[in-house]
């Protein structure tokens, strides 16, 4: 799609070459062909090695953009952003023009529904009621419980076991808005890409990525009722307990443990080896390994441990006053 | 499976003759044709007390079994344990040689799945896109809604509903952690149990016991996306509101009401007739029964209020 078109059906104006445009992208992961988009000053110091053909981009920042990439410029680079992802939308079902490719020993029930471009590898077990998308890569020994919905383009690994009701690689929750308070739909492109050896519980839910991949890493287990937001990266050997959930874009490192009905905000980058008790809720960042942590907001354990005493003694003390 | 091919599969030193080993079991219920395993200190004691014929133990241990007792040695006994489960876990689906017996009056849809040796009672209603596992029983007049699964060998009873895109009897959480950092399934080879006349809401997840059941008794109400874990057992009559937790190994007396959002960690048991409030959560056992409890850690709810005024004080100065 010509730049130019994309311009006029968001309503802008574009400047620098009318260059052809395959695909949308951030501006860290962006490449030839691609229009990414700045909703940020912060992101300023990115532009300098910025690989995308066209940007979106707002008024005030066009000075920091190198020459020879085009742009689009608009006044809510967010908004536009959403508006032109919809211009990228893979179709929902892939039409019938892909091979299927089903490895040996492997036994698909009569039940499930096979999208066209499928691969599915040696020795799996898909069974009744499930759903693979266009596209959608399975490796070896994979065990696919009933009525599992895989969306298309996911790539599971070798000996992954899925659990009934999960959802992998449904559309991440991601909307701009408008003045006018409504939620415009970003359309989500990437994938979600689970490794070898992860096992995911029932009903859980791993969102695909809006470009790029929401990765689950190799020997990962989830419990059920699990949530993994759109871009979340989950370290290898990480075990989740049941109903917690991971905010969007959110990485953590490897072997973290992440008891019942904890969660994490998005955008926040997890050390290794930490370990979160039960009903914790992580805003910011942890950058030391092998913390254990506690409450919202979270606290070291020991901090918690020491807050909870002090509140039981407050309940205690029958004339309790500030000042004491 | 021969006792040499076990000491195979976890790579124990064993030189002796063949012993056929039928089950994996705990210390004190294994009997003589079982393996079992020492993991922790503290049940070291009962190695003195098991029939087990074959035990799994680290090299501390190796020389408290008794004479009669195959020992295997190796480094992590309870990642050995959780290797050797796989090799004694039903398979997870077998071929139909026994086609689903349907009860007089019963409806199911053509969309349903029901795998080998399925019973089905009197005037059930079975509707699309469930699917019942090998050997699942479901007694008189339950309906089961759109999506449900039941894994394998479960069990529900009379006057049941069980409403759409609920899981039965899916895997509990069991893993041996190795010390490099990689965990290793537990096979959970036992099943759910739900008595008569229980309600389970939508999206609702109850897992298989690792040994033995997962009990939810007559007359439960469970709400939308609650998750029983393995190996819980919740007493008569008890309600569970919607995104509840119960942890392993959980145990309800009857008449309990969790609200909202509350949660059980693991291995405790709550008194008949205790109420939960709304994000209630807790982690020790509740031995007197008919009180109301709130908060996390948890209080019982009368401190709680206490305490939400005094915040709120603290807040005003």
């Amino acid at each position: 799609m010509l730049l130019s078109e994309i311009a006029s059906s968001l309503d802008c104006e574009y400047f620098g070459d009318n260059v052809d445009i395959h695909g949308m992208n951030d501006l860290f992961h962006a490449g030839s062909g691609e229009l990414s988009f700045i909703t940020d000053k912060k992101y300023i110091p990115s532009l300098a090695s910025l690989k995308a053909s066209a940007v979106l981009i707002s008024k005030d920042l066009l000075q920091y953009l190198p020459n020879d990439i085009s742009s689009i410029v608009c006044e809510n680079v967010s908004l536009s952003m959403a508006y032109a992802t919809k211009l990228f939308e893979p179709n929902k079902i892939e039409p019938m023009d892909k091979k299927t490719s089903i490895g040996k020993q492997t036994y698909i029930d009569k039940n499930c529904n096979i999208e066209q471009g499928v691969i599915i590898g040696d020795n799996c077990t898909i069974m009744a009621g499930v759903y693979l998308g266009s596209c959608v890569v399975v490796g070896n020994n994979t065990v696919i419980y009933p009525n599992v919905t895989i969306y298309r383009d996911t790539v599971i690994a070798n000996n992954c076991i899925i659990h009934s009701g999960s959802v992998i690689g449904a559309d991440g929750f991601g909307f701009a808005h408008t003045a006018d308070g409504h939620h415009i739909k970003i359309y989500h492109t990437g994938n979600a890409v689970i490794e070898d050896d992860v096992e995911i519980g029932a009903n859980c839910a791993v969102d695909r990525a809006v470009f790029n991949s929401t990765v689950i890493k190799k020997g990962v287990k989830l419990d059920n009722f699990i949530h993994i937001g759109h871009n979340c990266e989950i370290g290898e050997y990480c075990l989740l307990v049941a109903q917690s959930g991971v905010g969007g874009s959110t990485t953590l490192g490897r072997n973290c443990v992440v008891s019942g009905q904890s969660a994490f905000a998005d955008h926040l980058d997890i050390a290794p080896f930490s370990t979160f008790t039960a009903r914790s809720g992580a805003t910011k960042s942890i950058k030391q390994p092998n913390g254990i942590w506690s409450g919202y907001p979270l606290m070291s354990h020991q901090k918690w441990m020491k807050l909870q005493i002090k509140i039981a003694r407050l309940l205690k003390e029958e004339k309790w006053t500030l000042n004491k | 499976m021969d006792i040499k091919q076990i000491a195979e599969i976890i790579g124990a030193k064993y030189s002796g003759q063949s012993f056929e080993i039928k089950k994996i079991n705990t210390l004190l219920d294994a009997q003589p044709s079982e393996i079992s395993f020492v993991s922790n200190d503290k049940y070291v004691k009962d190695i003195y007390k098991t029939k087990a014929g074959a035990l799994i133990v680290d090299g501390d241990n190796a020389n408290k079994a008794s004479s009669s007792a195959i020992t295997l040695v190796v480094d992590e006994p309870y990642v050995a344990m959780a290797k050797l489960s796989k090799y004694f876990s039903s398979s997870i689906e077998s071929s139909i040689d026994k086609k689903a017996v349907v009860g007089k009056g019963s409806i199911v849809s053509e969309k349903a799945e029901l795998r080998n040796n399925v019973n089905i009672g009197k005037n059930c209603h079975i509707m699309a896109n469930v699917y019942l596992g090998d050997n699942v029983v479901i007694k008189d007049n339950t309906i089961l809604y759109p999506g449900v699964v039941i894994y394998r060998d479960c069990y529900i009873g009379s006057n049941c509903i069980v409403h759409a895109n609920s899981v039965i009897g899916g895997d509990g959480f069991g893993f041996a952690t190795s010390k490099t950092g990689q965990h290793i399934k537990i096979y959970q080879n036992g099943n759910v149990i739900i008595e008569d006349d229980v309600e389970i809401g939508s999206c609702t997840t109850i897992d298989r016991a690792a040994l033995g059941s997962t009990l939810i008794k007559k007359g439960v109400h469970i709400d939308n996306l609650v998750q029983v874990a393995h190996n819980c057992e919740v007493g008569e009559y008890s309600v569970l509101v919607s995104q509840t937790g119960l942890a392993g190994s959980s145990k309800l007396g009857h008449h309990v009401v969790m609200g909202g959002q509350s949660a059980t960690s693991g291995h405790l048991e709550i008194a008949p007739l205790t109420t939960l409030a709304a994000r209630s959560g807790v982690t020790k056992s509740i031995k007197t029964s008919g009180k109301v409890f709130g908060g996390f850690p948890l209080m019982q709810q009368k401190s709680w209020l206490k305490l939400q005024a005094k915040l709120a004080k603290l807040l005003k100065t």
